[in-house]
Parts: structure tokens; C-alpha cells; sequence
């Protein structure tokens, strides 16, 4: 299946999905016992920040299996870039709907307890990772150096998760204990949370995908002007002459 | 070989013509982010450190070390006694948290509750303790991780604004 | 609702909105310069740019 295809099956369902969650979410499940009808961030909070942890695993995974000598491509270190520049959306996302929420039911924006502090860590290490591949290098450097820093940035995740057992903080515990549905979340509001899940983890396929393509075909530009610059013919060129030499090239979809 | 060294996007970049900048103005471009998220991260670790690991004291850690307190500024964790609420003239309430074993300590508060701020919530209060009572100038709600229907007969009654 | 729901999901719908522009700006720009083109359509090559390599 090609990317292309992939993407046209997969962005219709996660639109679908998405606006399924946004009309319960917000019309069709009831208000909560205490928080009313700011509970319904319930719906948005923690399915962004469950993408947030999806994305850097698999970024870890790209990073790993790049290192990993039998495995060595640069499609892992392609893969691991994508999916971190996706995650880092949804941390920033994690903690800006984090602090709406805060605000009305905590009385605050922001507090320095472990679980918001462990995730504007995460929010900046892979920011960081991020930065780092700008820095001028061959390829092979880039993703070499970038496959560690993305692998030791890893060890915020499981820190930030369990922070609300670790250690003594503002946020609230795990309302999901386990995959299984618990005593702690009524009906119609658990099947939502679940949709939600199901929807942003779509949203997740879908932007990852959108982007892998996307670095693909830059990936491919590169490489022609490298080799164009091999053959010296950018030395002089202005840009119309260089873009008639790339329409020359065929390119996969 | 010399050629493996050549970043492709930089070349991609100039050839292009995306990248008109100076040597020196692409290495700020680079280096400066990287110079601010660096020191952001060391910001956040030394925040964390203090703050975090223990970010607030329970009603019987401080009622036991109420002497070596002093006058400085902690956090304070407790339940809010029902009944105990009265607003009071320094623009808060007055109250009093119980901790777990329902030992009380009480507080003059002098800051607007939040909207969440009932009897039976967790909340956290930053302020110091003074001659057995918390002079608090910020309260924050602690809700627990359980969401339950507000009105749990009327749930199958589509449309939550109504309710 | 109470202004804060509202302003948690539109959160959401512009960060993932101006990501979704972000990466449609880029489709643009790699589309202009990478044209797919039939085979048989193919214009000359740039002299000896496949062969030498």
C-alpha cells in the first residue's frame, strides 16, 4: 500500500472519528458530579497526551533500530524525526489544554508539581532534539546524534507518567488505571474517553503519515541538488533553470 | 568520499536560494535555540528538584514539625471540614483542613477561592503557619481522577447543556 | 459551556489546524518542484546527470 493510499483511507476515518468525539464530548455526555461541564476536557486532555507518549515510543523505536547496525537506514532516522516533530505538537497541545483546564478547576495555570513540571521537560527535550538536527552535518552524523538524544529523551516519558504515583502532586491520579474500564468513570463518559483515544491515536496515523511522505520528497529534492551540485550545474543556475532541471525527475508517490 | 560530509539540505537550501543568510547569522539561527532550550531544560530540573518531589506537606507532617517551620512559605494539603467555610473580612474564607487520621488545623485565607472550592475536596494551600493557624494566599482545588454523572438518572437524556 | 471547554477545544483545532497548514505550505512547495511525469513525456536529461553516477 502506498503512502498516498494509505493517507486517503486513513484521514476521512480520523475526521469522522474526531467529530464523533467533539459532539459527545461536548453535547452528549453528561456533566460531571463536581466539575460540571468542565469535565469535558476529559474528552481532549489525556487522548493528546497519550499521542504525545505514542510518538516519542516511536521515535525511540527509529532511533534504536537506526543504531542498531543490522537495521542501519536512514528511513528509521526519517521515521524517528517525524513522528518527534508530531509529538512535540501534542506535548505543546498536553500542556497548553492542561493549564485551560487548570485554571477553573485548580484556581491556577500552572503549578510546579511534578507531573507539569516532568512534561514541560519533555516538551523541551524533544524541542531540543529537534533543534539539534538543524545543526549542520552529513546525514548519517545528523541521525547517528540524533537517534541518542532521542533515546535518552525517552526516559522523561515513563517519569512523566508515573509522577502522579511518585511523588505528591496537584494533577490528579491515573483515571485509567488499565486498559479495562474502572468504577472511577460512569458509562457513556468512559466510552467517550475511549473514543477519544482511538480518534487522536488516528489523528497521530494520519499526521505521521502526511509528514513521512513529505520527508521523503524533501529527502529526494536534496538529493538531486547534491547530485546536481556533483555535476556543478547549481554553481550559476538561477532558481527557474534549477527547477526545470527537477521537473526532469520522476519521483515515486 | 569528500562529498559524504556535504549536508543535503544546505546545499538543497542554496541552491534554491531559501538560504541567503550569512555563515555567521545561520550559526546563530542554530546555536541559539539549541543555547535556549539547553538552559530552559536546566531551569525546569533545578525547579523540579525544589519543588516537586515534595510539593506539599500533609495536615500531620506539619502539625509533628510545626516548630521547625518557621515563617517560611510551603505548601499544605487537606481535606476542607464541611461547616467550617465562613467568608471573611481579609477578601478570602476562613476554614478548616483535616488530615487523614482527622487532625485539624485551621486557616485564614486570603486570597478568592477557586470556583471548585467546596466542603470534602482536597484542596492545596501555599502560606506559612503562624501560632497554630495557616495564613493561606492561594487555594488550589486537588479533584480526584473520578468523573460520575451530575445527575446520574437523567444521563440517558441527550444533551448535556440542558442538564 | 463555560468558556474554558471552548477554549481547551479550539486549543486543539488550531494547534492541529496550523500544523495541517504547515505541512499543506510544504506539499505546495515540494509539488512545484517535484513534478511526477510520465515516461514517455520525459524531457532530455541534463547531460550525463544519470549515467555518471
Amino acid at each position: 500500500m502506498t503512502l498516498r493510499r494509505a493517507l486517503r483511507i486513513s484521514a476521512p476515518i480520523t475526521g469522522v472519528l474526531l467529530f464523533a468525539n467533539a459532539i459527545l464530548g461536548l453535547y452528549i455526555t453528561p456533566p460531571d458530579k463536581v466539575q460540571g461541564n468542565l469535565a469535558r476536557m476529559l474528552y481532549i486532555h489525556p487522548a493528546v497526551a497519550w499521542v504525545a507518549y505514542l510518538a516519542f515510543g516511536v521515535t525511540t523505536i527509529g532511533s534504536l533500530l537506526y543504531l542498531w547496525k543490522a537495521t542501519r537506514s536512514l528511513r528509521w532516522d526519517r521515521i524517528a524525526f517525524v513522528s518527534a516533530e508530531v509529538g512535540v505538537l501534542f506535548t505543546a497541545l498536553t500542556l497548553i489544554t492542561g493549564s485551560i483546564w487548570g485554571r477553573p478547576a485548580w484556581g491556577v495555570w500552572w503549578t510546579w508539581d511534578a507531573r507539569l513540571t516532568s512534561t514541560a521537560i519533555l516538551l523541551l527535550l524533544y524541542l531540543g532534539y529537534l533543534a539539534l538536527r538543524g545543526l549542520p552535518s552529513s546525514a548519517e552524523t545528523r541521525a547517528k546524534r540524533s537517534a541518542i538524544v532521542g533515546i535518552v529523551s525517552f526516559i522523561d516519558v515513563p517519569i512523566v507518567h508515573e509522577s502522579v504515583i511518585w511523588w505528591r502532586t496537584l494533577h490528579q491520579g491515573p483515571t485509567v488505571a488499565s486498559l479495562g474500564m474502572n468504577s472511577k468513570i460512569h458509562g457513556i463518559m468512559a466510552w467517550t474517553l475511549l473514543l477519544s483515544f482511538i480518534a487522536f491515536t488516528l489523528l497521530f496515523v494520519t499526521l505521521f503519515l502526511w509528514r513521512y511522505r513529505l520527508a521523503l520528497q524533501e529527502a529526494e529534492r536534496d538529493q538531486i541538488l547534491v547530485d546536481m551540485r556533483k555535476l556543478d550545474v547549481t554553481g550559476s543556475s538561477t532558481r527557474s533553470k534549477v527547477e526545470e532541471l527537477l521537473s526532469t525527475r520522476p519521483v515515486e508517490g | 568520499m569528500k562529498e559524504m560530509t556535504v549536508d543535503p539540505h544546505l546545499v538543497a537550501d542554496r541552491a534554491l536560494g531559501l538560504e541567503r543568510k550569512s555563515r555567521r547569522g545561520r550559526r546563530l539561527k542554530v546555536y541559539l535555540p539549541l543555547a535556549l532550550i539547553l538552559a530552559g531544560l536546566v531551569f525546569l530540573v533545578i525547579r523540579g528538584l525544589s519543588n516537586s518531589l515534595v510539593y506539599f506537606h500533609t495536615v500531620d507532617e506539619v502539625l509533628s514539625m510545626e516548630g521547625k517551620l518557621g515563617n517560611s512559605s510551603f505548601r499544605l494539603e487537606g481535606v476542607v471540614v464541611p461547616k467550617s467555610v465562613h467568608t471573611n473580612n481579609v477578601g478570602g474564607v476562613d476554614f478548616r483542613v483535616s488530615g487523614a487520621d482527622g487532625r485539624q488545623i485551621s486557616v485564614i485565607d486570603s486570597a478568592n477561592p477557586p470556583e471548585l472550592f467546596q466542603p470534602n475536596l482536597p484542596v492545596v494551600l501555599v502560606g506559612n503557619l503562624s501560632h497554630g493557624i495557616f495564613y493561606s494566599n492561594e487555594i488550589m482545588v486537588k479533584h480526584s481522577a473520578s468523573y460520575i454523572a451530575a445527575h446520574p438518572s437523567r444521563v440517558a437524556s441527550v444533551g448535556g447543556k440542558k442538564i | 459551556m463555560n468558556g474554558y471547554v471552548e477554549a481547551g477545544y479550539s486549543a486543539v483545532v488550531i494547534g492541529v489546524g496550523g500544523y495541517i497548514a504547515y505541512l499543506t505550505q510544504k506539499q505546495r512547495q515540494l509539488k512545484r518542484l517535484l513534478v511526477p511525469i510520465r515516461v514517455d513525456q520525459e524531457r532530455r536529461r541534463p547531460k550525463g546527470s544519470e549515467e555518471s553516477n
